[in-house]
């Protein structure tokens, strides 16, 4: 195993370590817009991490460039889809969850 | 900035070839970086590709996604804009480092709460860029932008420090040739129900 591999291995680790902070995100939150925070965004930085694993993994081939392609698109895109749905729960009339409000549970898994 | 009507017209069509071939460039690289494959038949499919795309494409070119008009377009400047593609990258991994804590805490400390802030930027790009940026880094997204008014959703203060002091505003209007100062201005944290 050589270093470069380590560094691979470091980076897909640090991946699926973000992609498992926006489940726990998802699980844990209290209501719609909070959840997108951790399903859009946390997982950007996980995929990224782990496909920035995987070009380092495969060195300087076609295929690193491929997978630095893929990077490009889903920072272009994720953003935009996570607003999408976000605009698109405002207009439909889901009021967002604050602090002093009682326990969300009951509202928010009637209003999705 | 005045200009009679055929002026007008030529510089959109010269913008619009300049477009046209920024658009080719990228779709034939694309094709080249997806094919790997560097023989005639090969590179000549990706020409016609790109070719029948650009065909079905061309009405997109006449639409106008904005109703800025020609003089406060301004051009993007390149270094500029890749070093705000670090500073970004930079955010992105404080504030996912920053929601992460938040999530991994026992109990929850979130204060989910809504800013509403006007943001005087100097085109559409800088506002889409400055939307997508808002999304991109953890802990803020944008739900609406009219006009000048950007509605963004935040999961704690912290995660919403670098909008509400205006520095991402400032550092998106950095990249643009402008010399208008971004205005920042008229903010309003919404933090209950009754705010709304």
């Amino acid at each position: 195993m050589n270093v470069q591999d380590l560094i691979a291995f470091f980076f897909i680790l640090c991946g699926a370590f973000f992609m498992l902070m926006g489940s726990i995100g998802l699980l844990r939150l209290p209501d719609f817009y909070s959840r997108t925070h951790a399903t859009g965004k946390v997982d950007t930085l996980g995929i990224m991490l782990s496909l920035l694993g995987l070009a380092i993994y495969e060195g300087l081939t076609l295929n690193s460039l491929k997978l630095l392609v893929v990077m490009i698109f889903v920072l272009a895109v994720n953003p935009v889809g996570t607003h999408a749905l976000a605009k698109a729960a405002m207009e439909y009339g889901l009021r967002p969850w604050f602090k002093d409000d009682t326990p969300p549970v009951k509202q928010e898994s009637e209003g999705v | 900035m005045k200009m009679n009507p055929t002026e007008h017209q030529q510089q959109d069509r010269k913008s619009n070839r300049r477009g046209l071939l920024v658009h080719a460039t990228l779709l034939m690289s694309l094709w080249l970086v997806l094919s790997g494959r560097y023989d005639f038949f090969h590179i000549s499919m990706g020409v016609l590709s790109v070719a029948v795309v650009l065909r079905f494409n061309r009405g997109i070119q006449r639409v106008h996604l904005s109703t800025d008009d020609h003089s406060t377009m301004y051009r993007m400047k390149p270094m500029a804009f890749l070093s705000y593609c670090g500073w970004l990258l930079k955010e992105i991994v404080v504030s996912s480092l920053q929601v992460t804590r938040i999530l991994m805490h026992r109990e929850l400390r979130i204060e989910p709460h809504l800013v509403k802030v006007h943001v005087k930027l100097p085109n559409l790009a800088a506002k889409v860029l400055l939307g997508n940026s808002i999304t991109l880094t953890p802990g803020t997204v944008t739900i609406e932008i009219q006009g000048d008014r950007f509605y963004v959703h935040a999961l704690t203060e912290k995660t919403s420090a670098s909008l509400v002091d205006g520095t991402m505003a400032s550092k998106v209007a950095g990249i643009f040739r402008a010399q208008v100062p971004p205005l920042h201005t008229d903010i309003q944290l919404i933090k209950s129900e009754e705010d709304l």
